[in-house]
């Protein structure tokens, strides 16, 4: 397989990757776009016995971290915009939908997404994700351990649902605790 | 009673139980959706652009070395 197959073989897996770090579909593919490029421009510096994945999402990730870096999304949920948006009763779905797990993701930190996604999703062992990130293996189980802890609790019971199956008791409580949206939620 | 109560906490809003497992697999689904869909032309532009420039670049170098 030429460098040029590898490539292309690998754009899909990049476009996830860099969806997770960016959360915007245009600015990842710019950010893939830019990975090409320099790992077009690098390809004599790639060594056959490394592995070629890690090598370019390591690219991705040092490309993502110089331009980004200043403007990270570390986006706090201090008005409890994401509680608000998640405050839906139980009896209208039975699971957590795919477009809330993405927003729950907006919410961790850079480190603990990339590791996440890097293990769970792409598949890679802790230590390719450790030598993505730069980090020890360690620090990647801990940071993927953290962000799982912390997606279960963004995803967790800390809406209206808390209080039980009662629609007219959510609804009361909804209208108290998180206000308009929770209440038309609960009283459907 | 805290025993259920944590009990119950440990389920989703939507009743699912939500464990590292199931985030895993969710994130798994959102992944290889975005894995599956097909590439934007962009980057085949890209690719093809990057490749004839290089195969440029190289004539021109065995040409210039022909010269000398």
């Amino acid at each position: 397989m030429s460098f040029c197959d590898d490539i292309v073989e690998i754009i899909p897996s990049l476009r996830a990757f860099a969806i997770s770090l960016c959360g915007s579909r245009d600015k990842a593919d710019d950010l893939v776009q830019e990975t090409l490029t320099k790992a077009w421009a690098k390809q004599d510096s790639f060594q056959q016995d490394t592995h070629f994945r890690a090598w370019m999402f390591t690219i991705l990730r040092n490309q993502y971290y110089s331009q980004h870096r200043k403007s990270r999304r570390e986006v706090a949920d201090n008005d409890g915009a994401l509680s608000e948006r998640l405050a839906v009763h139980p009896e209208q779905q039975g699971f957590v939908d795919l477009a809330e797990m993405s927003e729950a993701l907006k919410l961790l930190s850079d480190e603990q997404r990339e590791a996440l996604v890097l293990v769970t999703a792409e598949g890679l062992s802790y230590e390719e994700a450790a030598e993505i990130c730069g980090c020890a293996v360690g620090t990647v189980k801990s940071r993927v351990n953290r962000a799982r802890t912390r997606l279960i609790e963004l995803l967790d019971v800390s809406t209206a649902s808390d209080y039980g199956p009662d629609s007219h008791v959510a609804s009361i409580v909804a209208n108290d605790i998180f206000g308009s949206n929770a209440r038309r939620a609960t009283c459907r | 009673m805290d025993a259920v109560v944590q009990k119950d906490k440990k389920r989703s809003k939507r009743g699912e139980k939500l464990t590292p497992q199931c985030i895993g697999k969710k994130l798994g689904q959102i992944y290889a959706k975005i894995v599956a869909e097909p590439i934007p032309d962009r980057f085949i532009q890209l690719i093809e652009r990057l490749e004839a420039e290089e195969k440029r670049s190289h004539c021109s170098e065995l040409n210039g070395r022909q010269h000398e």
